[in-house]
């Protein structure tokens, strides 16, 4: 037998030493680093035990314990939260302790602790208790302290926004780690899911666009978002709303927190009931309420929402009801403000009549009968809202437009009155802007409603004021339409 | 004999120390020095951490220097120090959790330290155990020194004051950390804050490299009017002893 090594290239063998000294070197490393880590981390954790502890009593002082943590899925920086009680018993509840890790390009690792207590809906911001300083160490991480002391001297939405204080990335981590764990606070504890997945879950994957979120005020209801089934905001699916809100769990004691969002359609004498789409449950698990969700989600209604569970899930299925009523009372009253403007078109305009959307109709969405009197005996005319988008075409039409408006039309249909123009929203991308273009056709026409002043659409926003024009041509001739139908 | 190895020792020890002083003289290391300098207290513990890892690291580097072949040399040294770097790291945040908090990121960063790395590949690879141990102990002084001079400065003119017990909580006074006022007092203040930002630490490190620099050109110039000085006494003396030649050469012929 020959011995491999006297065949081995002595180049081999060079590299081969080399290699296994550096193993060598490397398993001895890793012994001594093993032995260390094994010396140290009881240690380590034991501070991290003791900083946890040292949080609690940092964020509310007369803590005495905490409940269980509770997990928290899907979220950027919250991990996970506690309940902090005043009372050995765990009864007095002071708030949330909720534990957030952060890191940006700049910070590394950056956890805190912060309180958040009071009502849902307008929480109380606690102090932050740093659990891991993840700055990069010297001046940002002295400059980072000097901004959490300010902060926790006085916890409040403003001091927390102030992130330039010479650690801006620090603090900017930090804010949103605070706003994340109030957002928690207000949806019950656990993060939600985006709006646009919401909306294809109500609208079965139909909802291609939406407006922003536009604020709404009451008890449950704080945003609302209008759904289309196209991708340019035209054609609407319905108005969705967030609800919010909480109430005492069947045990007697705990409080449970609900969000969810309703969809409602239609005009304001035949409102549709659209799908709810629960988000964030805190309530104890219950069959029955989901089987509610699920029976109103079949054939929305008042009807299935009046059949909220009797035994188990009756305190969340009473509660999402007192949310949709509030959704739903607010969804009309919605309508109603977009019909409330119908005294831009008719100055003596008192009241308005259903909503009804004439047949054949491209531009118009939907058209009512203005009335100068509340009783509504005498007519002034119609009112029709029409909405439209224009595509963007490149030589003379570089920018997409985006219009709604109020058009009135009166008179004898045979040769009916041209009446004005209200812009509820618009959206005209022009470098001048919608006011020193197509807003002065608008208001050029609006001076003397007429055929002349209609076609006049040479503005500095051609295509913009060609849409309004027709508009406003498709609404004279729906107009014939609905006078006969009357 | 053994005079030649002391001097050499004494030079190991000493050299780094003030004369090639591996921040204000080799301008090693600056990174850390500007970032950790906003306290005396950070300053000093990072001193004494880099210290530790550069000593470690030289004498086993020193130990191993004829095991390492020359292929995996800087490998070889990569790994001992980022072992003696992860080791000093886990111990701080064991044992002084304040200090590993304020070096942050800086001091795992040491692995990368072109000090440590630069002495390793300079000297401990081509010198013996004792005179890497005496050159990682001067060079660790040496920067440690740097550091509480700039640090001094910052935290004094930066904050008003100095403060002990924030790092160090065994230096603390009922719980306390303990401030010497300097600049800043109830009712007074003439700190500068810009030194406590980073802005501040690049000003102090120039005036004091400036000033280092202007002794050190001063201490030249001297050396050079002494030389100068010197060369004039000598080449006077030398004249002088020329013109005395031919007056004694007459004397002598006369004599003759």
């Amino acid at each position: 037998m020959k011995d491999p090594a006297k065949k081995m290239n002595p180049e081999t063998q060079k590299y081969l030493k080399a290699a296994g000294i550096l193993c060598a070197i490397g398993a001895v490393s890793a012994l001594l680093i093993t032995g260390i880590n094994v010396l140290t981390s009881p240690l380590i954790a034991a501070q991290k035990a003791g900083k946890q502890l040292a949080a609690y009593q940092a964020i509310y002082s007369n803590v005495k314990a905490v409940s269980d943590p509770v997990a928290v899925t899907g979220s950027t920086y919250v991990k996970q939260y506690w309940t902090a009680f005043s009372d050995e018993g765990k009864t007095a509840e002071l708030g949330k302790i909720y534990d957030a890790i952060g890191s940006n390009g700049h910070v590394s690792g950056m956890e805190i602790m912060v309180g958040v207590s009071g009502n849902v809906d307008a929480p109380v911001y606690g102090k932050i208790s740093i659990i891991t300083n993840g700055t990069t160490g010297g001046s940002y991480s002295t400059n980072f302290l000097s901004y959490v002391s300010a902060y926790n001297s006085d916890p409040n939405s403003t001091a927390l926004a102030n992130v330039k204080c010479g650690a801006t990335q620090a603090a900017t981590v930090t804010k949103a780690m605070v706003d994340e764990a109030v957002g928690l606070y207000q949806s019950g504890g656990q993060a939600g899911t985006s709006i646009d997945t919401i909306l294809k879950s109500i609208f079965d994957d139909k909802a291609l666009s939406r407006t922003e979120s536009q604020d709404v005020s009451g008890t449950y209801l704080s945003k609302y978002w209008i759904a289309y089934s196209d991708e340019h905001t035209v054609d609407e699916l319905g108005y969705v709303y967030k609800l919010k809100g909480s109430a005492t769990d069947s045990d007697g004691t705990t409080t449970a927190g609900l969000t969810a969002y309703v969809a409602f359609s239609g005009f304001d004498t035949a409102v549709n009931y659209g799908k709810l789409y629960v988000d964030v449950n805190s309530f104890a698990t219950s069959a029955s309420f989901d089987s509610y969700v699920s029976a109103y989600n079949a054939t929305p209604s008042a009807i299935t929402l009046a059949a909220t569970p009797n035994a188990d899930g009756k305190e969340a299925g009473t509660l999402l009801k007192a949310m949709v009523d509030e959704a739903e009372k607010a969804y009309v009253a919605s309508r109603f403000a977009v019909k409330a403007k119908s005294d831009q078109i008719f100055a003596s305009f008192k009241a308005a009549g259903d909503s009804i959307l004439p047949s054949g109709a491209k531009l118009v969405k939907e058209a009512w009968t203005a009335y100068s009197d509340e009783s509504k005996a005498t007519e002034l005319g119609y009112v029709f809202l029409a909405r439209a988008y224009l595509e963007a075409e490149a030589e003379y039409n570089s920018v997409e437009t985006s219009v709604t408006l109020l058009m009135g039309v009166s008179g004898a249909v045979a040769n009916p009155t041209y009446g004005k123009i209200y812009v509820v929203a618009e959206s005209v991308g022009t470098p001048q802007g919608f006011d020193m273009t197509a807003g002065v056709y608008v208001t050029n026409y609006n001076a003397n409603p007429s055929s002349t002043t209609l076609e006049s659409v040479s503005c500095g926003s051609t295509y913009t004021a060609g849409l309004m024009r027709d508009m406003v041509k498709e609404a004279r001739s729906l107009y014939g339409t609905l006078k006969g139908g009357n | 004999m053994d005079q030649l190895k002391r001097s050499q020792h004494h030079d190991s020890f000493v050299t780094g120390i003030i004369k090639e002083n591996p921040l204000f003289v080799a301008v090693l290391g600056t990174c850390p020095a500007l970032a950790i300098t906003t306290s005396f207290e950070a300053a000093f513990g990072m001193g004494l951490l880099f210290t530790f890892v550069l000593v470690c690291s030289n004498v086993l580097i020193s130990a191993l220097r004829k095991l390492i072949p020359e292929e995996v040399e800087t490998p070889a040294y990569i790994v001992v120090i980022a072992t003696f770097v992860t080791v000093v790291k886990m111990l701080c945040q064991a044992y002084i959790p304040n200090l590993y908090t304020s070096l942050g990121v800086f001091l795992s960063l040491l692995v990368v330290n072109c000090i440590v790395l630069g002495r390793a590949e300079a000297f401990a690879s081509k010198n013996g155990v004792f005179d890497s141990f005496l050159d990682g102990l001067g060079n660790g002084i040496g920067y440690t020194l740097a550091l509480v001079v700039i640090s001094l400065f910052r935290e004094i003119i930066g904050t008003g004051k100095l403060t002990f017990g924030n790092i160090f909580t065994f230096l603390q006074r009922d719980g306390r950390a303990v401030s010497l006022s300097v600049f800043k007092g109830e009712g007074w203040d003439y700190s500068i804050p810009l030194f406590a930002q980073p802005a501040g630490g690049f000003i102090v490190f120039g005036l004091i490299m400036a000033v280092l620099a202007a002794i050190h050109n001063s201490k030249k110039d001297k050396e050079a009017a002494a030389k100068r000085a010197a060369a004039f006494a000598a080449a006077q003396k030398a004249a002088e002893e020329k013109a005395a030649m031919p007056a004694a050469s007459k004397t002598e012929g006369g004599a003759r």
